[in-house]
């Protein structure tokens, strides 16, 4: 095993994605390989480094360690008109532009002219984004690869030459590490579950994209390879959790906005669309852990249950508003990843000439259309859109929206605390040591119980018992937890509760 | 404590620590707890973020950016340089000989673009024969097109600042391919443990004027007057003659006399009328956005000088690289003057945002050898001209007398016209 370590001296990251106000976060392999080719081509052009950096572009995909948690570096928070949310943006910048001949001659007759003193300048609007990562050093790793001793010290000279990362002003120290800590997403080949990372080109392709550039007198577009990366199974392992194992999370890019207590209408809507879209490109039969019944039209009684459909609120922080900002698909333990893709496949047909998921178009009746992409982002600058919300480990949890209580408790509390006990043990959890029911909810943002719309029932019965809860563990148990008789529609979802506040 | 000889600087520089950092601690003049107001960006809003400072989540405010500090850094040689401290090639464009001499000089220290600045591209220089040449056929300016990280001896006898603050050729012949420098020092201040804090308005008259004292009338010569007899009279929508109020309704407060009601300090529109967060017009006062400033704990000054940035960076003189380690020193060196310099003339970023150090000289970490020293402004004075004459004696060209360019006709004409139309323009905006 061997790694290439990178700490920001500066204790933030600057670099800009492809879209140039949102920050690159972890930082791309691909970028850490550029500038060691940059380095590399600026320094001597040594043919040991030449060589050690043909190993290293042969090598598979590294695992990255990586700080998940990230906040924005010197950013306001904006009010999003068109999509009614307040966001965090970089600040933007007004920096000095350089004017050239052509506009110098050109523009005699304006007072712009002027503009050519310092303190007159003409300033263009940039952003620098960057993030501030919980840890300041990142590691790629080959955790089945040794560094060969011809190539080792040419890497170590490499890597001690690397000055920036990023933006110039994102400052950084790398070296070889051979004692990196476990990775934190690692590669994978299944695009559907994880974020999408630009990955290591070959050093001759970066040599052509370069004299392509000369050539040309400009910085032309160019492609990248990308890599799909998750979190490591491992380390979900010795965690108990529900019988839901994923989350797949689908982000609102346009269409109406909608409130929380939409979110059991919001469910079905998508569960239609997930079934008859399955009909439709997949074929006929809906499978039972989709659909939750049996070929014949019985209930299902799969003992890790079907899949659930779950609206995400904004929820749990000063400015949160209840307002829907996506969707989620909660997968049980026992559906295959084969499956899932089929399913995802279905929703979002990926279009092999451009490498591009479809987006799904979800009609909401006159309200218009939700369209739909999954979130493969690195990370999400959305918190409700980022899966470990959602997921934990914790060891409390709090209703997001209410659980719906089997029956009418018809003695006291206790009876009712015993049914959400129950609740757990039903998809999987272990008894929580403590329940506390309540009718609000903990987090800002999420109305009382009595907000929410009753869950429609057969055989005509009406009443419906909603509470908000406080759940909480012997130890940390995963998620997505979702409880109650409306778990499979959106109703009983929890998140992690951190005593004091929010994350 | 350990102070940085030059022979102790020329063995950091050469052997493989990462970088030099220095991280100060700030206290606000008015003492901890004190109200500091930050840089404002788009909208009147502050850049703020929160960080992890010993395991916990603080909310920290940027008080200065990078790019302000290292204008601050640059103004600090500046003035080093006026007063004959240290020695550095400057180049300087004079205005003083030309009609337009009302802006006086403008320096590569200056300059947004350092020495590929449009400025100095448009100026010339006098050969000494009295041929005039312009800038970019000039030695230096030439050397612009011939420059790379290989190859920044040139850049190193006329504008070594290029070389630690970075810079970017993008307005010569190569456009966009021009070369780039990255920069090599890197600093900003935060305010740790901001609050956001509520300012108020509001006005005391010392001469006690009442608003019983008006009504206040407007003459016909735009003044005003308590006298009715020569108020300005206008007739109103039904034909009767009326007298004209001052201002909106004759009060005195509308002539700045009286008391103004202390009132809270918000975002407003072109039109005076406070804004809600999505920038719309709002009533309620309770949607209002303060304009405020922060109460912070303390504030830190972080500043990192990379050294491979450094070191990446070749001298050829007479084709043999002999005198790479010297420039790299010398660089250093300058990086580490400018910091101290800049620090030496206080921390007073802007109004109503003063600090001080409380306590000390800061001490530099070397990153990569677990070792500290301390550094004074003066110890960093003598640091660098030591190591310019060490860089000197290496066969490094330093034009420490600098180059003086007169503007070209042509620019001082344009500037002339400029500020004619400037001035047009801004009757007309009157008128």
């Amino acid at each position: 095993m061997f790694s290439i370590a990178i700490r920001y001296l500066c204790g933030w990251a600057s670099a800009a994605s492809h879209k140039k106000e949102e920050p690159e976060w972890p930082p791309h392999p691909d970028r850490v390989f550029m500038a060691l080719v940059a380095t590399w081509a600026e320094t001597e052009a040594n043919e040991a480094e030449r060589r050690s950096l043909l190993f290293l572009q042969q090598l598979p995909e590294p695992y990255l360690s990586v700080s998940p948690d990230f906040e924005l570096h010197a950013a306001i928070s904006v009010f999003q008109r068109n999509s009614d949310v307040e966001e965090r943006v970089p600040v933007p910048v007004y920096v000095p532009t350089p004017i050239s001949d052509d506009e110098l001659r050109k523009g005699r007759k304006s007072k712009d002219l002027l503009k050519v003193l310092p303190s007159e300048r003409k300033r263009d609007k940039r952003h620098f984004p960057a993030v501030i990562p919980e840890s300041d050093t990142v590691y790629l790793i080959w955790p089945d690869v040794e560094l060969p001793a011809e190539h080792r010290a040419a890497l170590e000279r490499l890597c001690a030459k690397v000055g920036y990362l990023g933006d110039t002003s994102s400052l950084v120290q790398m070296w070889v590490e051979d004692n990196p800590p476990p990775p934190t997403l690692v590669p994978t080949d299944e695009r559907h579950y994880s974020c999408r990372l630009r990955v290591f080109r070959t050093l001759d392709e970066l040599k052509a994209d370069y004299e392509r550039d000369q050539e040309a007198g400009e910085y032309r577009p160019r492609t990248f390879k990308w890599g799909y990366y998750r979190e490591p199974e491992e380390e979900k392992a010795p965690t108990p959790s529900s019988h839901f194992a994923e989350l797949l999370i689908l982000r609102r890019t346009a269409g109406p906005t909608l409130d929380i207590t939409d979110a059991l209408w919001l469910a079905k809507t998508l569960r239609d669309a997930a079934l008859s879209l399955w009909e439709q490109r997949i074929g006929p039969p809906v499978p039972e852990w989709l659909s939750g019944h049996t070929p014949a039209g019985e209930r299902s009684r799969r003992e890790n249950g079907h899949l659930a459909f779950v609206a995400l609120p904004n929820v749990g922080h000063e400015h949160a508003d209840g307002e829907l900002k996506g969707v989620a698909l909660a997968v049980p333990q026992d559906v295959t990843k084969d499956e899932q893709t089929l399913l995802l496949d279905a929703l979002f047909p990926w279009n092999k000439q451009t490498g591009e998921a479809r987006p799904l178009e979800l009609t909401l009746g006159r309200l218009g259309v939700w369209r739909l992409e999954q979130e493969t982002r690195s990370f999400p600058r959305m918190i409700t859109l980022r899966k470990p919300v959602w997921l934990g480990p914790a060891e409390r949890w709090a209703t997001v929206t209410p659980i719906v209580l089997d029956r009418y408790p018809k003695k006291d509390e206790r009876e009712a605390e015993e049914m959400v006990v129950a609740a757990c043990e039903r998809i999987g959890l272990p008894r929580p040591r403590e329940v506390v029911l309540m009718p609000g909810s903990l987090f800002i943002g999420a109305p009382p119980a009595n907000r929410f719309p009753p869950l429609p029932k057969k055989f005509g019965k009406t009443v419906d018992q909603h509470t908000h809860a406080l759940l909480i563990f012997d130890q940390p148990v995963r998620g997505p937890i979702l409880l109650g008789a409306g778990r499979y529609r959106g109703y009983g979802l929890c998140r992690p509760w951190r005593s004091g506040g929010e994350q | 404590m350990n102070s940085l000889t030059l022979d102790r600087l020329k063995e950091i520089v050469s052997g493989n620590a990462a970088a030099l950092r220095r991280v100060v601690e700030l206290q606000p003049a008015g003492g901890p707890g004190a109200k500091v107001f930050p840089p404002t960006y788009e909208g009147g809003k502050y850049a703020t973020e929160k960080r992890r400072i010993k395991g916990e989540t603080v909310d920290c405010v940027l008080l200065d950016s990078v790019q302000s500090q290292a204008n601050r850094m640059e103004l600090a040689l500046q003035e080093a340089v006026e007063e004959k401290r240290i020695s550095l090639p400057v180049i300087t464009v004079d205005f003083s000989g030309t009609e337009a001499s009302f802006i006086g000089r403008v320096t590569s220290l200056e300059a947004p673009h350092r020495i590929a600045d449009a400025i100095l591209r448009d100026s010339e220089w006098n050969d000494g024969t009295g041929t005039k040449l312009p800038f970019r056929k000039t030695p230096a300016g030439a050397a612009l097109d011939a420059a790379s990280l290989q190859n920044a001896t040139a850049l190193f006898e006329y504008c070594p600042t290029a070389l630690v603050f970075g810079m970017w050729d993008s307005t010569g012949a190569r456009g966009g391919l021009g070369v780039k420098f990255p920069r090599a020092i890197v600093s900003e201040i935060i305010g740790i443990g901001a609050v956001p804090g509520q300012r108020t308005g509001g006005r005391l008259d010392p001469l006690q004027i009442a608003l019983k004292a008006g009504p206040v009338y407007e003459t016909e010569d735009g003044d005003w007057t308590l006298d009715q007899a020569r108020a300005k009279r206008e007739k109103d929508k039904s034909g009767n003659e009326k007298l004209v109020l001052y201002g909106n309704k004759g009060r005195p407060s509308e002539i700045n006399h009286g008391n103004v009601t202390p009132s809270l300090v918000v975002q407003k529109d072109k039109n005076g009328n406070p804004l809600d967060k999505s920038g719309a017009p709002t009533k309620r006062a309770d949607e209002w956005i303060p304009i405020g400033g922060f109460t912070i704990d303390r504030a830190e000054q972080i500043t990192v000088i990379s050294l491979p940035t450094l070191r990446r960076l070749r001298f050829p003189v007479n084709g043999n690289n002999d005198a790479d380690a010297a420039a790299r020193v010398a660089l250093t060196a300058l990086a580490l003057c400018a910091a101290t310099l800049s620090g030496e003339k206080g921390y007073n970023l802007r109004s109503q945002c003063d600090l001080y150090i409380p306590s000390g000289v800061p001490e530099w970490e070397i990153l990569g050898r677990n070792e500290t020293f301390v550094l004074s402004a003066d110890d960093a004075v003598k640091l660098f001209n030591q190591a310019v004459e060490d860089a000197k004696n290496a066969g490094l060209p330093w034009n420490s007398a600098g180059m003086k360019l007169t503007p070209r006709a042509d620019l001082v004409e344009m500037v002339l016209r400029s500020r004619a139309v400037g001035v047009e323009e801004q009757d007309e905006e009157e008128a």
